[in-house]
């Protein structure tokens, strides 16, 4: 009786010391994992089929094929007004050396007066519209009839199965969680942090906000071997702030692009409140290449 | 009993930690290619003299002189082709402006909210005052998501200035958007056909203002600018063999280089003006020789008989040579240093006929033509030939020459509007073709000047 139990006792405190060196072990990982910031390797995961559910699609590295430029197509332009009869060439100097005065007038750089912050029209509520439709809550699913609801419940386990197939897809051969290269998964072990499964809100959304990042960021020249990293905040009003270049390209004007595209995008749509967790804090890598 | 209870707070302890743990993860997204393009906005400019915005040029309830009402429409138009022929900016189609045009209230009246709706990044917003037969032009541009001017600009002028001051403000415009002035208001000299003889042309870089310089009614080809941009030099026929000649863009005076003995084809002056590298051909052979600016021979850098070497082209600071040569079989191009040692091959693009070579003003490209898809083709390259690019790919397109910011090229293409060769030109990384000729004379060797004031 008096062995029996101090066998439960062993038994519970070894339980107890494996749960808290798992525990640990496991925060650790997880605490460096999202934290720390990925070695300088890039890899390009595009999620932009995440909207139509289970389509991530590996954008295969493009650097390789630069060499020579595909075929440009040549448009050519209105003919320009240039008169085919007899071109005159006067006798003086065409172009009279008169300076024009030039001076910089400082006056009107003077700050900008105070403007109110105008709340910039609410942007694009269609996306948004399209998430909450595309992922039924389950408590709507209750009052209907009950074959419609099974039916649903059907479709939304084997979407789920999808996602899953192609979540593991992606954690396999990509590097969301630090890998060290494409193919590393299969080699076992590249994943460090932690099994989340992300629900399809996740993947919507944040198509959502690379589209609207992606369509204000300007930066003229493609060919250019630039990376720039900036983290920042969005707020549950889609409000974005705490920007913060994290990792700079050293090209000053390529860090400012940047940092203007995520001013330019705020505020996004607000995140769906399951998904808000995730996208409390996001960290943006910009490459020009194309 | 106690245990236990110490037990489970530790459990809980450790389960809350897990969760939190999760829940802090941080997404990361990659965002690749930017849009390229910056949208601007060039509205007309307002009038100022208390009057009512100008409707039309040619509405004839007009009060301001013409002058300022020719400046209000012109300066913005130009500064539009200038921005659109750029390729770094998509000019926003007036039909989207939000301001009622020449609308003239100050430079702070603006409602970047609206022009934010409609995407743009750039405004420029401008007041003509008249100043007796002059005017006084005050141009704006606004940084629209910043929401605020970032540059000024005040210019006097006459009516023969309208261009200028607007090349001058559309080149302060490419330095704020992408950090580096413009070339605006730099000319293009090049070869026409007029008749059966050719003649040499120069026109400003949008291809406006198109000037006939010589009438040698002869061949006038394989103009090159002097380095002050006052003169070309060039080949001609005149004289039935072709000899160098020295053409003033204003006065169209022209003064004989070479003469005589062999036959000497396109000159290219260096950096100082100093010294002219030609090709001197002596019955089948060519080499490449160094003049005076008095025709001279100074030296010859190649002097292997039996090889054809031509085409020569300085390198920005002139310490070495690019040129067109057989020496391996077929004409390919190749560098070597200005005395002639360390001659290197450029072109490795798969092509038996590459000629034409031209180094960047930058120094860090070199463009020539090779003959590829079925005709010929204008290509980059790293001075040690490597990273080749095929910048076109459709008719033929020959006589590169690089913008004197080294990020255009201008060429002959015969791609386009009718069968003649037109000029053209491209951004260095091979997009946004642009036609700048209109293709009613068949038009080639385009050479690019300086910038200038």
């Amino acid at each position: 009786m008096n062995k029996k139990s101090s066998y439960e006792s062993y038994g519970i405190v070894f339980s107890v010391v494996g749960h808290f060196a798992l525990g640990s072990l496991l925060f650790a990982m997880e605490a460096k994992g999202p934290r720390s910031f990925p070695p300088p390797t890039v890899y390009s995961v595009s999620i932009e089929a995440g909207q139509s559910l289970g389509g991530i699609a590996q954008i295969p590295d493009k650097k390789g094929k630069q060499d020579l430029a595909p075929p440009k197509s040549v448009r050519p332009p209105p003919p320009l007004p240039v008169s085919d009869k007899e071109i005159k060439v006067s006798e003086k100097p065409v172009v009279t050396p008169p300076q024009p005065e030039e001076k910089i007038k400082v006056a009107a750089l003077k700050a900008e007066p105070e403007k109110k912050p105008t709340p910039k029209a609410t942007p694009v509520p269609t996306p948004r519209a399209a998430s909450a439709k595309a992922t039924p809550q389950p408590s709507t699913i209750e009052q209907p009839a009950k074959s419609a609801a099974e039916r649903e419940k059907e479709e939304l386990a084997r979407i789920n199965r999808q996602l899953e197939q192609a979540v593991q897809r992606y954690r396999g051969e990509s590097t969301d969680a630090g890998g060290t290269g494409f193919g590393a998964g299969s080699l076992g072990g590249s994943g460090m942090g932690g099994g989340v499964q992300r629900p399809p809100e996740y993947f919507t959304y944040a198509t959502i906000l690379e589209r609207q990042v992606k369509s204000g960021w300007r930066w003229a020249e493609s060919r250019q071997d630039l990376i720039a990293q900036v983290s920042f905040e969005i707020f549950p009003n889609g409000v974005i702030g705490a920007i913060n270049l994290v990792r700079s390209s050293g090209n000053p004007r390529f860090d400012d692009s940047v940092v203007r595209a995520i001013r330019v995008a705020s505020p996004v749509p607000p995140p769906p409140d399951s998904v808000y967790q995730y996208f409390r804090h996001v960290r943006m890598t910009f490459d020009p290449m194309d | 009993m106690n245990s236990k209870h110490f037990f489970s707070v530790v459990f809980l302890f450790l389960f809350v930690l897990c969760c939190s743990a999760s829940v802090y993860g941080q997404t990361d997204i990659y965002i690749r290619g930017a849009e390229r393009l910056y949208p601007i906005g060039v509205p007309q400019l307002c009038i100022e003299q208390g009057q009512e915005a100008i409707q039309s040029r040619r509405g004839g309830a007009v009060s301001a002189p013409k002058l300022s009402v020719d400046a209000a429409t012109e300066i913005p138009e130009v500064i539009a082709r200038n921005l659109d022929i750029s390729g770094y900016f998509e000019v926003l189609n007036p039909a989207v402006y939000v301001e009622a045009p020449g609308k003239c209230d100050g430079p702070d009246g603006v409602a970047y909210t609206d022009w934010s709706v409609v995407r743009a990044e750039g405004l420029v917003r401008g007041i003509v005052v008249p100043v007796g037969d002059r005017i006084r032009v005050r141009l704006f541009l606004h940084d629209v998501p910043a929401r605020k001017i970032v540059l000024g600009k005040e210019y006097e002028g006459d009516v023969g200035q309208l261009r200028r001051i607007a090349h001058r403000f559309s080149n302060e415009i490419m330095k704020y958007f992408t950090g580096e002035f413009g070339v605006f208001g730099s000319q293009i000299s090049y070869t026409s056909n007029v008749g059966r003889f050719k003649e040499l042309f120069v026109m400003e870089m949008d291809g406006s203002n198109v000037r006939q310089l010589t009438s040698d009614r002869g061949l006038a080809i394989s103009s090159s600018w002097h380095p002050e941009g006052q003169s070309l030099i060039y080949t001609s026929y005149r004289n039935r063999i072709p000899d160098l000649f020295l053409i003033d863009i204003n006065s169209r005076q022209i003064r004989q280089i070479t003469e005589g003995d062999g036959l000497e084809i396109g000159g290219k002056f260096s950096r100082d003006g100093r010294s002219i590298l030609s090709s001197l051909s002596v019955a089948r052979d060519s080499d490449i020789v160094l003049l005076s600016p008095t025709g001279q021979l100074l030296r010859k850098i190649t002097a292997t008989s039996g090889v054809i070497d031509v085409s020569p082209h300085w390198s920005p600071d002139n310490s070495r040579i690019v040129f067109c040569s057989n020496r391996s079989g077929g004409p390919q191009i190749y560098t070597m240093n200005a005395d002639g040692s360390g001659a290197r091959r450029v072109s490795y693009v798969n092509s038996n006929y590459c000629t034409s070579p031209r180094w960047s003003p930058r120094g860090d490209r070199i463009a020539f033509v090779c003959r590829a898809d079925g005709g010929f083709q204008v290509f980059t390259a790293n001075p040690d030939g490597s990273a080749p690019l095929q910048l076109t790919s459709r008719g033929n397109n020959e006589d590169p020459d690089w913008s004197p910011d080294g990020r255009y090229l201008v060429f002959a293409t015969t791609f386009g509007r009718g069968r003649n060769y037109n000029i053209a030109m491209i951004r260095s990384d091979g997009s946004s073709l642009r036609q700048l000729t209109s293709g009613q004379l068949s038009s080639t060797q385009p050479s690019w000047g300086p910038m200038r004031d």
